[in-house]
């Protein structure tokens, strides 16, 4: 057995949340607030460092007064807790929004629609780029919903639906195997770190 | 902290030296909008290290202007991932990807398109990177745990579908009220 005090936290934790799968009982409650309360309590930790370091130290130690403008709207942000001062907390959000879209949209429209667009114009000379370029004109008439299908499209969004479906499945097998790589990861704590069993 | 014990541990045992060959940035909130200002200028992102240094002071940050002059990103994400393509993409800056399996099929698409140009996912991933390097460890020895879970899970689905299709042919409600065709 381990002598680290860590080790033993961790293993009776995790026994403790695992305790859900007999029936609900007070340990896993106990397991579920510490987990929430742990959560909270490392965001509110670690937004006090961020306001220190980038905000507090650099206008008072630095002299960056500029940085106020960021600390203001930070502030406002609050203001939807008093009703009063409701209608502040809509300008930093407005600018949290309004700059995220933005600087998402700049690289999504390159990244994520000409250069995935581009990658499916491919010369139809292996089996494998023929699957992509018919599956992918396969799929995307199954979402042709503006007009009335006729035999012919119906066959081929049919087709697409199965690629779709095969592609859920795949992600759903991905999702399994992903929930049993964690299963053993817990497994290799419990046995191996804990109970020194595994090697 | 998890990320700096885990950084030291590494690297330290590595024989890196801290400052000259790797180093620790710290948290940067703000999702995709400091992801973008740190690809764009690493420095003025993160002014200090996690120690409280000043980046600029470490040698290993000397002459990093902006994310090209970096040689690869590397990122690990248990959550969504095109961020890092979407602001490193267009600089130019060669992306890696390790990714939990649940996200494996939808980053596939990265990888063909030729926006990443390595991708690790989960511990099939970690297993084929310890065999790539030669060093079999952890990964590689869990992976015969994993296929046992798969092949119970497996025998699982045979199970339940050939009980189901039991109890419909001699007219028996399935448990639970599954569904009726």
């Amino acid at each position: 057995m381990s002598t680290d005090v860590g080790v033993w936290v961790s293993a009776l934790l995790t026994i403790a949340a695992y305790s859900f799968l007999w029936k609900e009982n007070r340990f896993f409650r106990a397991v579920e607030h510490l987990f929430v309360g742990l959560g909270a309590g490392y965001g509110i930790a670690m937004g006090y460092s961020n306001i220190v370091s980038k905000a507090w130290n650099p206008i008072t130690k630095e002299g960056k007064l500029y940085l106020l403008i960021p600390v203001i709207m930070g502030v406002m942000l609050f203001g939807r807790f008093v009703k009063s001062l409701r209608w502040t907390s809509r300008f930093p959000l407005a600018f949290i929004v309004g700059t995220g879209a933005a600087i998402a949209l700049r690289g999504a429209v390159e990244q994520q629609f000409v250069k995935q667009i581009q990658a499916t114009m491919m010369p139809l000379t292996s089996v494998g780029n023929l699957i992509i370029v018919v599956g992918t004109l396969c799929v995307m008439s199954y979402f042709f919903f503006t007009f009335p299908k006729n035999k012919a499209l119906s066959s081929v969004s049919t087709v697409g639906r199965w690629i779709l479906m095969v592609t859920f499945g795949a992600a759903f097998g991905n999702g399994v195997m992903g929930r049993i790589s964690l299963s053993i990861g817990v497994l290799q704590t419990l046995f191996g770190e804990w109970i020194h069993l595994i090697k | 902290m998890i990320a700096d014990d885990t950084l030291n541990r590494i690297y330290g045992g590595a024989g890196k030296v801290y400052g000259e060959d790797y180093c620790h940035l710290g948290y940067l909130a703000g999702g995709e909008t400091a992801q973008g200002a740190f690809i764009r200028d690493p420095l003025k992102a993160c002014p200090q290290d996690f120690y409280g240094t000043p980046s600029s002071s470490l040698p290993i940050c000397k002459g990093l202007s902006n994310g090209k002059d970096v040689q690869a990103l590397i990122y690990f994400t248990t959550g969504y991932t095109a961020e890092w393509i979407r602001q490193a993409g267009p600089l130019g800056v060669p992306i890696i990807a390790g990714v939990i399996t649940v996200l494996g099929p939808a980053q596939e698409a990265f990888v063909q398109s030729g926006q990443l140009k390595g991708l690790l996912v989960g511990m099939r991933g970690g297993a084929e990177y310890e065999i790539i390097m030669d060093e079999p460890g952890s990964a590689a020895a869990a992976m015969d745990a994993q296929s046992l879970g798969h092949l119970l899970f497996i025998l699982f689905i045979i199970f339940g579908n050939a009980s189901y299709f039991i109890q419909k042919k001699y007219g028996k409600k399935p448990v639970g009220g599954g569904a009726q065709s």
